[in-house]
């Protein structure tokens, strides 16, 4: 074992979170900072992601994947950022205290003074949905098959059933359907597609690919390799209507059904999770229930627009230069409660009203022409206004210390949904 | 070097045949090879413990699930007995940890209890019917079996339901990895002079003046005048080929459901199971247990089906795994589940172990219908087998260069820093880590391909390593793995498997697949 | 004789459902838009749908063995297929500049196709 490192900040992780807060927190004054990727290059997800949509806010311009990840990874490559590749992390204390490994370093011991995650999600996998029958080749995740096809150069089947119209199953049935694969339909259980409308229009419209509402698959059929599906209509309750059950030719049963948010090493170092998000309590400077651990991106909620990450992780990349530069101790933290029609909230809690804070937030369900506030003690300080709110988009919504102004106790502050656009 | 399970001729003869390398065929194969080297283990799957095996609970039981008198019964109780000796060398972890049986009002049936007095009921339930399994116990040999109080079972395992109203703790009850177990059983076998050939069906046996002669496969033919019979499902039909069969084996599927680690680890600390008092007990009913793992794992179910190929799981089988749990432990997390996997036991009508060497085909030993407890029994299959292949002619005394110990490989996942930091110096690819769930490495994956009994697709080297076992099933990791496997076998990626034939995982490279179709 | 043409509109999250009605060519009206910016959008779906292409291309000594490409800007929906088609022909050689080249004037709409990340050289 070598001797330990100790840099001002551990970044765990280097897709846009991570790449953002490493950056943030040398822009903001920290000197040696550490960046930590299992993966053979930096990007995180983004290289995987050939597909255009990415940027429309920070940059102002509509990129692809790889082509937003290039404009960091260049900075970073500019900005003597101490980058490790191929390495993961094994453990995390309460106390920050990382252990990780690679092969060129073997064992390596870093007590870094502050920490960021930035660890992105995971793909929900066919048991946790608990689809029935058996259990051959050609399962597969879309993210995993997204990896294969534009990183790997392998296509995972011929085929292909989509289960869930989230955007990765919506984005893949394009993919797929480009490089010579046959699409059946997309398989959604719910009432309404899981993604952009964009991505219904020009990834299954464009391509004729039907799109199966209130459909789940019931049955996967086939010894060594899928053969087929059986699908079915679902009812009210999501459950199976046996009558409508038939039998789908396929060979790949592609499955797009969530992400979860990879909070392993965040447990380890017993960082209380929220359940809602399954990702970490943040505060406004997306500082976690740890003193000096701060997370950012995937890891603490589910964002849709890269844009959100890259804000959310130069919130964290700051928060960390402050806490290293300036040691501040936090506040009480006021608790931050989803109101009316607000699944959830990011940040949890407010720790200091005295700065710029950005609220992230989900609708429960579809509404028209709503206004989304803000409240501190049940007045309203900060309002927007909004034709339509939908799950699958969220919402970012901004304060200042101004609007705080004449609020001495600040005791509850909720985010919430109201009818009406005046 | 792997290519020799597959490409290499089979020889023109050999002095024991072994058909089928589950846990039962490669005990035997194992404990043969203390007398004689000149064994062949033939395997018509992919891999070792493809069949049965491959799904089996894990549990070594007491043998007090297990009817008074039946071979199955008293095999389990020598097997349990031996099972540390058993495992002894072979790198193997076995635990006894024990198993909770614990007395609701379910115990006993309805029509029981629906006629007695509440007191009366609660009398049985309390003071007799531990008091009864105990006894039970002892009269089939089991020792350590004691009663447990209602107090005591919530000391024990808080989350049992407190509709418990006693217990008893079985403690010679422990756990094993059945792949793991056969892996290097087969392994140590292999290390002392047996051939295993996998991908080898055996299509016919020529018996000859009533003497087993050789056996056919769909590679050529082997004479021998011995033939273990371990076929497991397909024992009845090797038996019929040697014309010493008489039995038939009518599969019975059990499907188990698995739990996340970190969120179940402590859930339990002892296997535990509800009794329930049956006629003819055809299934103990399982129960949760914490595999050595540290995975929960509740089941498994017991349905019986025609096809001898069908391991699919239903959504009522698993409702019905969550249903008959939920009244033991009515407060497990179900939405930690992370897998489901299911199998088929292989039992004959009669429900019981067939063990004998054949009078209508001399040299031919059948070990058929080895459902539960064959996991537990296996060390005393073993012993009773060799009893008969002794007096088929093997020789009686030990080989002098006989090496009981089969050195496991290392998993990077369960040692200390110190010495994952030296396995690195020696090969850096153990600073690789390329499945994050489980913390596997790289150079795990290339040993588990060149193994002693190599792994050649992808489910064989994830029973070796526990690649894609984790909370993303091998979403991350594995088309690495493919990779990995196609470098190692010199294969192109296209053409590995999940699990042998037919089970291909890609069907193409990108831009050739795109300009075929 | 008129004809109706039904488009999803993708610009903010109401999503209307837009109908446009048009006879030999030329748009009549557009209805179920509630702003100028759908009836802007259904228009140009009919007249001149365009889209932002993206695929990969093999790469000869690079550190990946596919290289991910885009279409400088938009060009006209129905050949897609064909570039894409096209491409599926093309190997570069490592290593590559993000915004380089690759395809100049894919299918003769002025466009080009070019890279879209920086890959090493394999050593």
């Amino acid at each position: 074992m070598k001797q330990t490192r100790k840099p001002e900040l551990a970044v765990i992780g280097a897709g846009p979170a991570g790449l953002g807060a490493a950056l943030a927190a040398t822009e903001a004054g920290l000197k040696d900072v550490m960046l930590i990727e299992r993966d053979i290059e930096l990007g995180g997800i983004l290289p995987q992601c050939i597909h255009d949509g990415f940027g429309s806010i920070v940059f102002k311009e509509v990129l692809t994947g790889p082509q937003y990840a290039q404009r960091y990874i260049d900075e970073v490559e500019r900005a003597n950022i101490d980058v490790l590749l191929n390495t993961m992390v094994l453990d995390m204390g309460a106390d920050r205290r990382i252990t990780a490994v690679n092969a060129t370093d073997g064992i390596i011991e870093i007590e870094p003074r502050s920490v960021v995650l930035a660890m992105g999600c995971r793909e929900r996998t066919r048991h946790q949905i608990l689809i029935p029958g058996f259990r051959p080749a050609g399962v597969i995740m879309a993210g995993a098959a997204q990896r294969d096809i534009n990183i790997e150069g392998l296509m995972p089947g011929r085929k292909m059933v989509i289960l869930g119209s989230g955007d990765i199953g919506l984005i893949m049935a394009r993919r797929f359907t480009l490089e010579g694969a046959e699409v059946e339909g997309v398989y959604e259980i719910m009432d309404h597609p899981g993604g952009l409308t964009r991505n219904v229009v020009q990834c299954l419209n464009d391509f004729d690919i039907p799109l199966h509402l209130s459909h789940g698959a019931t049955f996967i059929h086939g010894r060594k390799r899928v053969e087929a599906v059986s699908v079915a209509a679902v009812d009210e309750n999501l459950k199976p209507i046996k009558e409508t059950e038939r039998l789908v030719e396929c060979d790949t049963l592609v499955l797009s059904v969530g992400l979860i948010p990879e909070n392993e090493l965040s447990k380890r170092a017993g960082i209380a999770l929220d359940q809602a998000t399954n990702g970490p309590f943040v505060d406004e400077r997306m500082e976690t229930s740890i003193d000096g651990i701060f997370a950012c991106g995937n890891v603490v909620n589910v964002f849709d627009l890269v844009d959100y990450v890259t804000h959310s992780a130069e919130t964290a990349g700051r928060g960390a230069a402050e806490y290293v530069l300036e040691g501040r101790k936090r506040e009480k933290p006021v608790k931050v409660t989803p109101g009316r029609n607000v699944f959830y909230v990011v940040p949890q809690y407010v720790s200091d009203i005295g700065r710029d804070i950005d609220f992230y937030f989900r609708v429960q369900h579809p509404e028209r022409a709503v206004r989304t506030r803000i409240l501190v003690g049940g007045e309203p300080i900060e309002s927007k206004k909004h034709r339509m709110v939908r799950p699958p988009e969220m919402i970012k919504q901004g304060t200042k210390p101004a609007d705080f102004a004449d609020k001495r106790a600040v005791s509850e502050i909720t985010v919430e949904v109201v009818p009406g656009e005046e | 070097m792997m290519q020799q399970l597959e490409r290499t001729a089979l020889p023109r003869s050999a002095g024991v045949v072994v058909v089928g390398a589950g846990v039962s065929g490669c005990s035997i194969a194992r404990e043969l090879t203390r007398y004689t080297p000149d064994v062949v283990i033939l395997e018509k799957e992919s891999d070792v413990a493809d069949g049965t095996t491959k799904a089996n609970n894990a549990e070594v039981h007491s043998g007090i699930g297990e009817e008074y008198g039946t071979l199955k019964q008293k095999l389990n109780v020598r097997g349990n007995r031996l099972y540390d000796q058993f495992v002894e060398g072979l790198g193997v972890d076995f635990q006894r940890q024990g198993l909770l049986i614990v007395i609701t009002r379910r115990s006993l049936p309805e029509k029981t209890t629906a006629r007695l007095p509440r007191p009366v009921v609660n009398f049985l339930l309390k003071k007799v019917l531990p008091r009864l399994i105990v006894l039970s116990g002892r009269r089939k040999g089991i020792d350590g079996l004691r009663v447990v109080s209602r107090d005591e079972i919530f000391r024990m395992e808080p989350h049992v339901t407190r509709n418990a109203v006693a217990g008893v703790y079985d403690r010679t009850y422990g756990m094993v990895a059945p792949y793991k177990l056969t892996i290097a059983l087969a392994e140590s076998a292999v290390i002392n002079g047996a051939r295993l050939f996998l991908n080898t069906e055996v299509t016919d046996i020529k018996v000859e003046g009533g003497r087993v002669k050789a056996v056919v496969t769909n590679r050529g033919e082997i004479e021998t005048p011995i033939v273990v019979n371990a076929a497991g499902l397909f024992a009845d039909d090797v038996a019929d080929m040697a014309g010493a069969g008489g039995f038939r084996i009518h599969p019975r599927k059990g499907a188990s459901l698995l739990f996340d680690r970190q969120e179940t680890a402590e859930y339990v600390t002892s296997s535990v199971s509800e009794f329930k008092m049956r006629g003819h007990a055809k299934t103990k009913g399982g129960g949760a247990m914490p595999t050595l793992e540290g995975n929960l794992q509740l089941g498994p179910t017991a349905i019986e089906v025609d096809d001898k190929n069908d391991t699919s799981i239903s959504a009522e089988e698993i409702e019905e795994i969550f249903e008959r749990f939920y009244y033991l432990l009515p407060d497990f997390p179900r939405a930690s589940i992370i897998s489901a996997f299911s199998g088929l036991r292989a039992p004959t009508e009669e429900e019981d172990f067939v063990i004998g060497a054949s009078d209508k085909a001399r040299g031919f030993v059948n070990v058929a219908g080895i459902q539960s407890p064959g996991l537990a029994s296996a060390p005393a299959i073993a012993e009773m087998v060799m009893g008969i292949l002794h007096d088929l002619g093997v020789p009686r005394s030990v080989r002098d260069d006989f090496d009981p110990v089969r050195p496991a490989p290392p998993r990077f996942a369960e040692l200390d820093d110190e010495k994952r930091d030296r396995l690195i110096e020696q090969d850096p690819r153990y600073g690789t880590v390329v499945c994050r769930c489980e913390y596997v490495t790289e150079a795990e994956v290339v040993n588990a391909v060149h193994g002693i009994v190599p792994a050649t697709n992808m489910d064989a080297v994830k029973r070796r390593t526990r690649v894609g076992m984790g909370r993303c099933q091998g979403g991350f990791c594995g088309c690495r793995v493919a990779q990995i496997l196609a470098v190692e076998l010199g294969i192109p990626v296209t053409e590995i498997t999940k699990d042998g034939e037919g089970s291909w995982v890609f069907a193409g490279e990108t831009k050739s697949f795109q300009k075929e179709t | 004789m008129k004809n109706k043409h039904n488009y999803v509109c993708i610009n903010c999250p109401l999503s209307c459902s837009l109908e446009l009605t048009e006879e030999n060519g030329e748009v009549f009206k557009v209805t179920g838009n509630e702003c100028k910016v759908g009836a802007r959008y259904a228009e140009e779906e009919f007249k001149d749908p365009r889209r932002v292409v993206t695929t990969t291309i093999l790469v000869r000594d690079g550190t990946l063995p596919v290289l991910p490409v885009r279409t400088a800007e938009a060009i006209p929906k129905r050949l897609v297929i064909d570039a894409v088609r096209a491409l599926a022909e093309v190997v570069v050689q490592a290593p590559v500049t993000e915004g380089q080249v690759i395809y100049p004037d894919i299918m003769n709409t002025g466009v080009d196709v070019i890279a879209s990340r920086d890959l090493m050289k394999e050593d």
